[in-house]
């Protein structure tokens, strides 16, 4: 008989333990899978809705954490775009909207102004872009189009005023779909905020080689700019991942996943050990005799983990599929859609099995140590 | 022997595993105690804010779903003053900013005007308070002072520009231990907001009753469309990041409450399993399936017990130390409410019940002559 035929029987000798221990563990990696899973989504999907408007960097007012509450005057776009190596800037206000009686909160909507060249990188399915005549005139996402079933033409109601939906984008970004647009000039007269913006999307002119370079070039012009007076402006400017990551939401959304499955993977352990610690308690007469019989300790030792690590694989297994399932259906509400991607990246699923088996060793540890340094003889009379 | 010995005795052969299991049912009890306690701690110490400053009503934008996004023009402050019933009106600017080089990512700056009462309710452990000369000067809360290691005299650079420290103070509540208080056009300047304010908060007449607070929500309401009136209850409870905590307190409680009940039904299960020849004998000798049943439950809710108290004075404790903690310290409140640790404990007690009921009516429903008969292999 093979080591593993060994171990296989092992724990199929208890079928109800091993499958409680299983389960349990599965339930500690489908946590992991699913709140790390969403967090890292929320990054990324954050992220690449700069990335597909073509935006390289993004200047905020320095120490702001939170995207909507920078605050920043409109004229300075101009000295931005005189910067060298700059190609486009696009002053943007940004703002979260509940949208009341319609289970839509949390509602991005930003203000771009007519004629700038992110608009062009929306990929229209019904109507139009908008132009500097569509006063009160929105574009929604597909995602949030279809949550509020609204088509070109209908009417959308904003802060109490009234938008016309003149077009409906495409995008399988979730913070894309699930966002409205507007003219800028609209935007800050609704919110009370002439002539501000929340942030200058940039684009370089530099070719795709050397934009490395070019985005750091920019960011320190930009921190070096100053006012008529010789004062700092006090702005900085952001390479997208790094404007994302720097979020206030986004940083508590990576902190509570971790968090949780932290506390659920600690459980999960301690489920581990108890399981292990039994079954080598309850073979001691056995692991006597193997010892007799001239199997050395490490081997002993080699079966325990090796049993530790199938059950953890096992409720890695099952852990990922519970949490992809779970991700899945948490997509479908309309709540969360805007914000959890139904799909779980590789490098979560990895993550998963990896912290699953490294539980599974650590619980296996002592237990290990247990069977393996038992006397044969004492192993033997052991009732 | 009495009932109760035989039932610690069945726990006590099996030492590892009963200590093991407990402290699994510790951890999930910690967990729901600490992080409830945390979350309801933050929640208490937003409304203490308000309420300690006699605060009855918050005037903000409506449908923001962010507290600090909200802007209202300060104008809108004179026309509410104006108002019957009421007595004191503040606008006021919130902003959060990160000093990272003194690993502070969230730090409060909260706008005052020049003079109002607000700055009469903090008191100084040194230095003194801002007056409306004050451009340069920023005021300290107690925590934040001391994580940062400044002193009156010392400089701050917040927004880019150097701040002198002008007072250090205290106040009952953490969250204004942990922040930052400015004139509130110096802050309106800084952040390109000029003549914006986060939120109006609103005091009524003292003594008004309830009745009378709310007619002036009313008329408060119809001054101007967009306008959100919220109790301070209400608002405490609406704003996001106290939504986000207590999700998250939720959430991960239910999850190590699941995991704790498997973990008992676990343990349990192999106990009956292990004793199917012991629970022949005692059905033989007369005992009814009753109390079989009461004898695993027994041992289930003993087991719960105490990983209930192991865990709720972890769980009590926790907070405590985070609430000592460089970067915790502004944002825990230390004191978890003996309510939560009740809530915690029964949450155990009927995890461990849920755990043993298989296992019990397992236990309960063997024929004593074939589990005499029975060999656990």
């Amino acid at each position: 008989m093979r080591l593993i035929d060994l171990v296989l029987k092992n724990l199929l000798r208890r079928k109800l333990r091993s499958t409680l221990t299983v389960v349990g563990l599965a339930i500690a990696v489908a946590t992991v899978v699913t709140l790390v899973g969403a967090a890292r989504n929320l990054r990324q999907s954050a992220a690449a809705a700069y990335k597909n408007q073509g935006v390289d960097l993004v200047v905020v007012r320095a120490g702001a954490v939170q995207r909507t509450s920078s605050s920043l005057d409109q004229r300075l776009a101009r000295r931005i775009a005189a910067l060298p190596g700059v190609g486009d800037v696009v002053p943007a206000l940004t703002d979260v909207i509940s949208l009341s009686g319609s289970g839509v909160v949390g509602l991005p909507v930003h203000g771009w102004p007519a004629g700038s060249p992110v608009w062009n990188n929306l990929k229209l399915i019904e109507g139009r872009r908008l132009t500097a005549d569509d006063h009160n005139g929105v574009l929604l996402g597909n995602g949030l189009a279809k949550n509020l079933k609204k088509r070109v033409g209908d009417t959308v109601e904003i802060e109490l005023r009234r938008f016309r939906v003149v077009g409906v984008y495409q995008s399988a970004n979730p913070f894309e779909s699930g966002a409205a647009v507007v003219l800028l000039a609209d935007l800050q007269k609704l919110m009370d905020r002439k002539g501000q913006v929340s942030e200058f999307l940039v684009m370089l002119a530099a070719d795709e080689s050397d934009r490395k370079d070019a985005i750091e070039a920019v960011k320190q012009q930009v921190d070096q700019l100053t006012d008529d007076g010789g004062d700092p402006l006090r702005l900085t400017a952001l390479a997208t991942e790094q404007y994302v990551s720097q979020d206030m939401e986004i940083q508590l959304a990576d902190e509570m996943a971790w968090g949780t499955s932290f506390i659920a993977l600690v459980i999960g352990c301690v489920g581990v050990l108890n399981t292990m610690l039994m079954s080598v308690m309850e073979r001691t007469q056995e692991i006597g005799v193997l010892r007799a019989l001239g199997w050395r300790k490490s081997r002993v030792m080699e079966m325990i983990l090796s049993e530790s690590c199938l059950l953890s694989l096992a409720g890695a297994v099952l852990g990922t599929g519970l949490g992809s399932v779970l991700v899945a259906v948490l997509s479908r509400f309309t709540v969360a859609r805007g914000l959890i991607r139904g799909n779980v990246s590789a490098a979560t699923v990895l993550a998963g099995f990896a912290l699953a088996v490294v539980v599974g060793l650590i619980a296996a540890i002592y237990p290990a140590y247990r069977g393996a340094n038992l006397q044969p003889t004492e192993a033997l009379r052991y009732e | 022997m009495w009932f109760l010995t035989l039932v610690i005795k069945n726990l006590f052969r099996r030492r590892q595993r009963s200590l093991l299991t407990t402290l699994g049912i510790a951890l999930a009890v910690t967990a729901v105690v600490s992080l409830v306690g945390i979350s309801n701690g933050f929640e208490q110490s937003y409304f203490d804010l308000y309420a300690q400053r006699g605060i009855d009503l918050v005037v903000q934008r409506s449908g923001r779903s962010e507290q600090l996004a909200s802007g209202l023009d300060q104008r809108l402050g004179e026309r509410i003053r104006r108002l019957p019933g009421v007595r004191e009106v503040i606008g006021g600017m919130v902003d959060v900013v990160s000093l990272e080089e003194a690993d502070q990512m969230m730090v409060i700056v909260n706008g005052w005007p020049a003079e109002c009462p607000l700055f009469d309710r903090l008191t100084f452990l040194s230095g003194r308070s801002l007056t409306s000369s004050d451009r340069r000067g920023v005021l300290l809360g107690k925590v934040l002072a001391g994580n940062l290691d400044k002193r009156v005299g010392d400089s701050i650079e917040l927004y880019g520009r150097a701040f002198k420290v002008v007072g250090i103070f205290e106040s009952h509540n953490v969250y204004d231990n942990g922040a930052v208080v400015m004139l509130l056009d110096v802050l309106q300047k800084e952040t390109d907001r000029a003549g914006e304010v986060s939120g109006f908060t609103v005091e009524a007449e003292p003594g008004a009753p309830k009745q009378a607070i709310d007619e002036l929500k009313g008329r408060i309401e119809r001054l101007e469309p967009r306008l959100s009136v919220l109790s301070t209850a209400d608002f405490v409870s609406s704003i996001a990041q106290i939504r986000a905590a207590r999700a998250m307190a939720w959430l991960t409680s239910t999850v190590a409450l699941v995991l704790g009940g498997i973990g008992v039904l676990n343990t349990m299960a192999m106990s009956v399993f292990e004793r199917t020849q012991e629970f022949g004998v005692l059905r033989a000798v007369g005992w009814r399936r009753g109390r079989i049943l009461t004898m695993i439950l027994s041992e289930a809710l003993l087991l719960a017990l105490f990983g209930a108290l192991l865990g709720s004075v972890a769980g009590v404790a926790m907070p405590l130390v985070l609430s000592h903690v460089r970067s915790a310290a502004g944002v825990i409140e230390g004191r978890v409410s003996p309510a939560i640790v009740v809530k915690g404990i029964a949450i155990a007690l009927s995890m461990g019940v849920v755990g043993a009921i298989y296992p019990a009516y397992l236990a309960a429903s063997l024929r004593p002559v074939e589990a005499m008969r029975q060999r656990y292999a």
